[in-house]
């Protein structure tokens, strides 16, 4: 697996604070309850890079805001606060056309792979769509053929309907659409949910090692550590919109510095009889996005917070090279 | 030894299909012995959830039972009635199931499902709604006597799969089926939920048949586990003994794929090669045997289930030498 070289090297991408709002009243119901909140912040303050041939994992639970960051990255919702740099270059305030641009070299592998496909259109048809999109002129036949073929699939599934495929078959044409152009970058938002555990390793080989071949960089989003522990080499972990923890894979999965990691590693249920656990390493829920604990708002269901952590929200710091932890306390 | 309390003895079930009778399940032996917590194990597509809509007596209209028996506490529920499965179902044998919203009504208040399904009971309404409001503390909700009167829109998706444990714990039944019962929730949320079936299991006396497709949880919670492969009982041990010693290639190579048990380095994820066999044209012989890194020319024959060590079981001509 290619991992990113040391020292400075131009960043593929960048978010420098990034922030997604959506607006959750509106019309009568605003009327009604006038002292409602009308927004909702889904991200907040993100920053992240990734380089040429890295793979980053954004790791987080539901309501984490891990998908409204990968979406606001293509333009799909509009972020309202920070900024977005791919190859260096500004992406935010520009016009439909400088988006479509940049969409090019984004290639976007969506969720729920049988419903992000058109039910109507055949495989092959569907694996060309970037070039239509795009007006790139290409023979499209020739195109569809070397794309099935680069995931794995025989000719056979150009003729197939998206409900013919398995969930893995799925996950392998919705690799072929993200890598149609040849991107820079591919994001994929949670590739392994909803797949056996003997076809997650499929999907993520085919992702390794097409990206062995090419050297484009991938944002995978997840829920999935096992998964993301093996194929990605620096993460970043959210909490109610927020990164609090960044750093290289390994270093935050042996020692990690934020609570919150340290309990959503341990939360992952060891396939060995002889590890069960006495206690749920977190107790609690992740607060609602519409009522923000103050401090550090993770102090709730933390088990080593003090009374600043209720009031005092901790800056994100570089705690050692490339790692960075939101925490007043981080266990290292 | 007692009876299990639920003993199932080759069953099989097939559906009628355009393309012909699909054998979901063939000659399954499977036992669920008191206060234990039996796992069922498997991938898409080996039979599972035909296992237990078949113990539940909820088979689609176009399955077909082709031979075996399902036996609940002696009484043959392959041949129950109507009434009869009223009895059972619910009071009996009760389901988490993967999605909580299944079983709870999002028109009725918590608190009328759960006294609504005492009604056998004669007492008072209020020490119906007493027992519900213990009960629904007991799995883990705050302020319970009051968040009883609420909906099942205003809880949370962990609140709501607590809610339905407390529901399907009411009653006190013999046997709980927890169908992925953790699936739709977070990890840190569906370690609180195991946690909390471990500690219920200590009070309940009555036993728990455990699906899912995670190894962890079943090594978690489990005290036996059986794995399913395309519609059959491939493996049956002790947790133990299944998850340190798998005797079935399948089961080792199940095992082999889990991220979680591959070593930190490795890059490339193991999987297995080639595709589930046609479950309505199936060859004679292993029905493992084109995936089988380990087939020989005996897997033409089909293996018989067989115990390989005290209490362990599995279905290959190698695994008994």
């Amino acid at each position: 697996m290619p991992r990113a070289a040391c020292g400075p090297m131009a960043e593929l991408l960048e978010l420098e604070n990034l922030g997604v709002r959506y607006r959750v009243l509106g019309g009568w119901r605003a009327l009604l309850t006038p002292r409602a909140p009308r927004t909702l912040d889904a991200v907040l303050n993100a920053s992240l890079r990734v380089a040429p041939g890295e793979t980053y994992g954004l790791v987080g639970e539901s309501g984490s805001g891990k998908t409204s960051l990968a979406r606001a990255i293509v333009g799909l919702v509009p972020h309202s606060a920070g900024h977005i740099r791919f190859r260096g270059h500004p992406i935010e305030g520009g016009s439909d056309r400088a988006l479509r641009q940049v969409r090019r070299e984004i290639g976007m592998m969506f969720q729920d792979p049988v419903a992000s496909l058109s039910p109507r259109k055949t495989v092959g048809s569907l694996i060309v769509e970037p070039f239509r999109i795009h007006g790139i002129n290409r023979n499209l036949d020739t195109e569809a053929r070397r794309l099935i073929d680069m995931v794995g699939l025989g000719p056979n599934y150009l003729r197939m309907y998206p409900h013919q495929l398995s969930g893995g078959q799925a996950r392998r044409v919705g690799v072929a659409r993200a890598l149609a152009l040849n991107p820079a970058l591919v994001i994929a938002d949670e590739p392994t949910a909803g797949l056996d555990v003997s076809v997650q390793g499929e999907v993520l080989n085919l992702l390794t090692q097409l990206q062995a071949a090419n050297g484009m960089g991938l944002l995978v989003v997840t829920h999935n550590l096992p998964v993301i522990r093996h194929v990605s080499t620096r993460i970043g972990i959210m909490y109610l919109g927020r990164l609090v923890e960044q750093g290289p894979t390994r270093a935050v999965f042996r020692s990690p510095a934020h609570p919150y990691t340290a309990g959503l590693i341990a939360a992952v249920p060891q396939p060995d009889p002889d590890l069960r656990r006495d206690t749920p390493p977190l107790e609690g829920e992740i607060p609602s996005l519409r009522n923000r604990p103050s401090g550090c708002e993770f102090h709730a269901r933390c088990r080593l917070a003090v009374p600043r952590c209720r009031t005092e929200a901790p800056a994100y710091t570089a705690i050692a090279p490339d790692r960075g932890v939101a925490c007043h306390f981080p266990l290292l | 030894m007692t009876d299990p309390v639920l003993r199932i003895r080759d069953l099989s079930v097939a559906y009628r299909s355009r393309r012909g009778r699909l054998r979901a399940l063939r000659h399954v032996d499977l036992d669920v012995p008191a206060g234990r917590v039996v796992g069922i194990v498997g991938e898409s597509g080996c039979g599972k959830s035909t296992l237990i809509s078949a113990i539940l007596g909820l088979l689609a209209p176009n399955a077909e039972t082709e031979g075996g028996s399902i036996a609940f506490g002696g009484r043959e529920l392959l041949t129950a009635t109507a009434p009869e499965w009223q009895a059972i179902r619910g009071p009996r044998i009760a389901v988490v199931f993967q999605d909580p919203m299944t079983s709870l009504n999002p028109v009725l208040s918590i608190a009328t499902q759960m006294i609504d399904i005492q009604y056998r009971s004669n007492e008072p309404t209020a020490q119906k709604r007493q027992r519900a409001i213990d009960m629904l503390t007991r799995v883990g909700i705050p302020d319970a006597a009051e968040r009883i009167d609420g909906y099942a829109h205003r809880f949370s998706g962990g609140m709501r799969q607590r809610i339905a444990i407390a529901m399907a714990l009411l009653l006190r039944p013999a046997l709980l089926i927890a169908d992925e019962p953790t699936t739709a929730l977070d990890v840190t949320l569906e370690a609180q939920i195991v946690h909390l079936l471990k500690s219920l299991r200590q009070e309940i006396d009555g036993a728990i048949l455990f699906v899912s497709h995670n190894l962890g949880l079943i090594a978690e919670i489990c005290d036996e586990v059986v794995v399913m492969y395309a519609g059959e009982v491939v493996e049956r041990a002790d947790v133990r003994a299944l998850f340190h010693h798998p005797r079935h290639p399948y089961t080792r190579l199940l095992l082999a794929c889990d991220p979680a048990r591959v070593a930190e380095d490795v890059a490339l994820l193991p999987t297995i090669a080639g595709a589930l066999p046609d479950l309505a044209d199936l060859s004679a012989g292993c029905v493992f045997r084109a995936r089988c890194p380990d087939a020989i020319d005996a897997c033409g024959i089909p293996p018989a289930l067989m115990e390989v060590a005290p209490g362990h079981a599995a279905r290959c001509v190698r695994a008994h030498g």
